[in-house]
């Protein structure tokens, strides 16, 4: 029986890069995982949270247990900051009534790279590669709470380094914030951009033509920088980068 | 230390745009922080040891007061003195009176960063008494009229030839850049201090409750010179600073020394029990411990907040930290800069006035990482952030303004309902075909210096329900 | 009347978080077996003295890295010849000297010296106290033996007492430590453990200083310097003579 899982797209997929999301369930789907999607999703409540907005948070940290409790299908999220918000600190905003329903949602709740080598146990993508497609050179970005809230880390790196046509290029301090930092990026902008400017230096450092990380919100913070500088890199979240490794079609 | 927590906005721009500061803090990656995760991992039990020293913190804090007393009676039958103060005012007052008791003209003092929090060099100056600051960066920072800007290395913004100047204009030394140099005139200099100086002040990394002993940990040897020349030695120590057993400093030491600078070990350590006995051949003839609160019992009353009283003082946090690197240690203030000193500053010297400094941090996580004790210092942020926007623990200090909560409540709500979102969405779109900025919906905070992201035209989850999954999807599997 | 205020805010602050009643003083000192500290000690003495030959290996590697200059002697002899070596090489006219069991074994004759050379050997009942600290202050090098070495860290532990001053290895640019066979302990626990017997018995000094290698500062530009208020330069001899 295929693996079922639900997947929580974010609200920066949802509204801002839809393609990315399609990406992640072609993914899955050519792993062999049934991948639905709830119509009524929205946000995981992260932006409220880190800006100390503990109350407003909690609704829709309750849309979101309520929504995913009682299921059997794994939630997958294609970030590591808001899987870290349902797994980590829905407990600091619940009363005592939501622990339960909490436990149960975070329990099945996953990172997209972390679902993959984790839970399906694939860490090797090169038997799922027909034919072997245009070489890329890519550099990784590590996202913080994938790394350090989550402790996925070497994970998607040997995803991306399965892959026969990619070349992965290390780069020089890839752990390192780039500062987006949710709201931290509109309050702090100057010290934000500062600290993007130099992850920016480092990716260009490396040599790689294409950045990838398997958070979408510090690759959106990181080509505003590239965009506005006319720089000639891209971004690619990790979930495109295997895509098109698989050597399938994007489509619309 | 007169708090300036207010200015962090200003003080981190300015920061920025110091080429040679960005430069001496960008070390700070390659340097401290490199050399202190390799050390940690050189060390075969490290995460044992970091629970262990985790869990006797821990347990020490929990029973502080018992340890207090227990310290403090094994410092008296060591012929010491022990001096409560419950702030710095008083602390500072403590000494002073000495200091006029036994007709104290000079004094040698070994790095404190609570003596900062008490202003103490400017006191005694006040009271004709003469203060000299003798490890290295400290005295230039002394000599600059400035604050240390790091908790372990108090000079790390000043270039050499910044330095150079200030010797030459203060102390009247022949300008050079080359440090050896530069060393030894301050080498010259305090050697005299050390010899003139009726009393020694010093910090303390640990006190070990059950012997009554102060351990200092330094590099350079001004802690063994404060504690081996003056009649007097005071050691003025933040009551967190206490562990139970002297068989616990092995732990600490090497947590300490190995976060701090990545060394094996310092140095020199120095473990004071009291004045010297009267056979021995040198020594100061007293000694006194003054334990201070000064605000640390408000971290302790809240639960919340406790474990930054584990805090060793290490320093890795900041070398751990990219907005430390980049707005460097002034902008935070007050004595402790970097992560540990936006939990520590907000509280020891006003949650509202200090409120930039917990919202100042992109929560990667760094700090904790690297913390020896595993304070998680992201954690105590986000309440803090939260009690500024709900002041739900400490009501008077709530300081987030009206608005920005009502535009939180409003979008917190909002999008509660997936449809609204999908609508508002295709509004910004119809927008867009008289006016395009309508899909960069991302505020001029965020567009002065990168692009805003595009809207999507229709949201990922009403492109997946008007697609027909059969045909373009599933048979691509 | 501010140590009861205090201690009382301690308390308060307590009370109103987590507070789980272990009993201190089963962990604490005064209620330590002082046999079963002794055992240990004896255990790790005995230890320091079987095992002498691996931990002078592992304390040469541990303090070469920590910057001393190291030399392996097979008997005191050896140890004075190097220490007249470098006197005559580098001029070391004043030399001052702990009254140690260690440092006793040494022959450093006029005759072996430099001609000009002095020693000052200090002992607490000078009559002018002043005078052994001028001397240390003025000294070119200073030589002290040790109470342990540490071998996990490259560390000479001296206490200070009536044989050993607490500026002979401080104030002079130079300094040099001699250590005995079976002073070497393997790490800083066991160093402590003997330590926490001291303090049980009494027999702890008031002043213990752990020496890992030369003062040092980087708090300009990171740039490593040696030699700031302690010696710059400092060795190691490791005797092995019974």
């Amino acid at each position: 029986m295929p693996a079922k899982v639900s997947l929580f797209a974010t609200c920066v997929l949802n509204n801002f890069y839809p393609d990315v999301a399609f990406s992640v369930v072609r993914v899955l789907s050519k792993l062999g995982v049934d991948v639905t999607v709830r119509q009524d999703q929205t946000c995981c409540g992260q932006p409220f949270f880190n800006s100390g907005h503990w109350n407003d948070s909690s609704k829709l940290m309750r849309k979101f247990v309520e929504d995913y409790s009682g299921g059997l299908e794994d939630i997958v999220l294609p970030s590591g900051s808001c899987t870290s918000m349902v797994r980590n600190h829905y407990l600091e905003v619940c009363s005592e009534d939501d622990i339960a329903g909490i436990r149960d949602v975070s329990a099945r709740t996953f990172e997209f790279t972390e679902y993959i080598t984790r839970e399906l146990g694939i860490s090797d993508l090169a038997p799922f590669q027909s034919t072997v497609t245009k070489k890329i050179n890519v550099t990784y970005h590590e996202s913080c709470h994938l790394k350090r809230e989550l402790g996925v880390s070497s994970e998607p790196i040997d995803l991306l380094r399965s892959l026969e046509n990619v070349t992965l290029t290390d780069m020089d301090q890839s752990e390192v914030c780039c500062g987006f930092g949710g709201t931290f990026a509109t309050k702090y902008p100057e010290i934000s951009t500062a600290m993007g400017e130099e992850k920016v230096a480092n990716i260009m450092k490396s040599g790689a033509d294409i950045v990838t990380a398997s958070d979408m919100s510090c690759l959106m913070h990181i080509d505003g920088l590239i965009a506005r500088k006319n720089i000639p890199l891209k971004s690619m979240h990790i979930s495109q980068v295997i895509e098109q490794s698989l050597n399938m079609e994007c489509q619309k | 230390m007169k708090p300036t927590t207010k200015n962090f906005d200003m003080k981190s721009k300015e920061t920025l745009l110091d080429p040679q500061i960005q430069k001496n803090l960008s070390g700070l990656y390659g340097g401290f922080h490199t050399a202190s995760i390799e050390a940690s991992s050189a060390t075969a039990d490290w995460e044992e040891l970091q629970t262990k020293g985790r869990q006797i913190k821990e347990h020490v804090i929990n029973h502080l007061d018992q340890y207090l007393e227990l310290l403090e009676s094994n410092v008296i039958s060591s012929g010491g003195n022990v001096y409560f103060a419950e702030t710095a005012e008083d602390a500072t007052q403590y000494i002073i009176n000495l200091a006029k008791k036994k007709d104290v003209k000079t004094v040698v003092k070994s790095k404190s960063m609570l003596s900062e929090e008490m202003s103490l060099n400017e006191e005694l100056t006040k009271h004709g008494i003469e203060p000299y600051e003798t490890d290295l960066g400290e005295y230039i920072v002394q000599l600059a009229e400035e604050t240390p800007y790091h908790i372990i290395a108090p000079a790390i913004h000043k270039s050499r030839e910044e330095i150079s100047k200030l010797f030459a204009d203060k102390i009247g030394t022949k300008q050079t850049e080359d440090v050896e140099t530069l060393t030894s005139e301050a080498r010259d200099q305090l050697r005299d201090k050390f010899i003139q100086a009726d009393m020694g002040i010093t910090g303390g990394n640990f006190l070990v409750a059950e012997t009554g002993t102060l351990a200092l940990v330094s590099n350079e040897g001004n802690g063994r010179m404060c504690t081996s020349m003056p009649p007097i030695h005071v050691a003025i120590v933040g009551m967190e600073k206490i562990i139970p057993s002297i068989e616990d400093l092995g732990t600490f030491l090497r947590l300490l020394i190995r976060s701090a600078t990545g060394q094996w070990i310092s140095s020199y350590v120095t473990m004071v029990s009291g004045p010297r006995k009267s056979t021995e051949i040198d020594g100061p003839e007293e000694f006194h411990l003054v334990i201070v609160d000064n605000g640390r019992s408000k971290m302790l009353a809240d639960p919340h907040l406790r474990e930054a009283l584990y805090c060793l003082r290490c320093g890795a946090c900041l070398n751990a930290c990219p907005v430390y690197r980049k707005v460097g240690g002034h902008s935070y203030g007050w004595v402790y800069p970097g992560p540990i000193g936006a939990i520590v500053s907000p509280i020891l010297t006003g949650l509202s006035d200090a409120k930039n400094l917990p919202f100042a941090s992109s929560l990667c996580g760094a700090c904790k990482e690297v913390c020896p004790v595993k304070i998680d210092i992201p954690r105590m942020l986000l309440y803090l952030r939260n009690q500024l926007a709900e002041g739900k623990n400490y009501p008077d200090q709530q300081s987030v303004g009206f608005w920005e909560r009502a535009v939180s409540k409003f979008l917190s709500s909002l999008l509660l309902n997936s449809k609204a979102v999908g609508f508002l969405l295709r509004s910004a779109n119809l927008i867009a075909t008289i006016a395009p900025f309508a899909r960069k919906p991302f505020p001029p905070s965020w567009t002065k210096s990168r692009e805003s992201p595009t809207l999507a035209k229709k949201t990922f989850v009403d492109q997946w329900a008007s697609l027909d999954l059969d045909a373009s999807l599933r048979k691509k599997r | 009347m501010s140590r009861e205020s205090f201690l009382n805010r301690v308390k308060e602050a307590l009370s109103s978080g987590s507070n789980d009643e272990t009993d201190l003083c089963k962990e604490l000192l005064i209620n330590d077996n002082v046999n079963d500290l002794i055992e240990r000690t004896e255990a790790i003495r005995y230890q320091s003295r079987t095992d002498w030959m691996k931990l002078y290996d592992t304390l040469t590697l541990s303090s070469r890295a920590a910057g001393w200059k190291v030399h392996r002697c097979d008997s005191y002899d050896e140890a004075s010849d190097y220490i007249a070596t470098l006197a005559f090489e580098r001029n070391l006219n004043h030399i001052v000297i702990s009254d140690q069991e260690s440092t006793g074994r040494l022959n450093l004759e006029k005759g072996n010296l430099p001609p000009e050379s002095e020693i000052t050997v200090v002992k607490p009942d000078d009559q002018n106290p002043s005078f052994n600290r001028r001397r240390a202050l003025d000294a070119d090098i200073g030589i002290t033996g040790v109470d342990y070495a540490i071998a996990e860290t490259g560390t000479c532990v001296v206490s200070a007492s009536n044989e050993v001053g607490r500026l002979v290895s401080l104030a002079p640019p130079i300094y040099l430590a001699v250590v005995d066979k079976g002073q070497v302990l393997p790490s800083l626990d066991e160093l402590f453990t003997i330590q926490k017997k001291d303090f049980v018995d009494g027999s702890a000094n008031s002043y213990t200083s752990l020496i890992s290698g030369p003062s040092r500062s980087a708090d300009i530009e990171s740039t490593l310097v040696t030699g700031v208020h302690g010696p710059g330069e400092v060795h190691l001899l490791l005797v092995e003579e019974d």
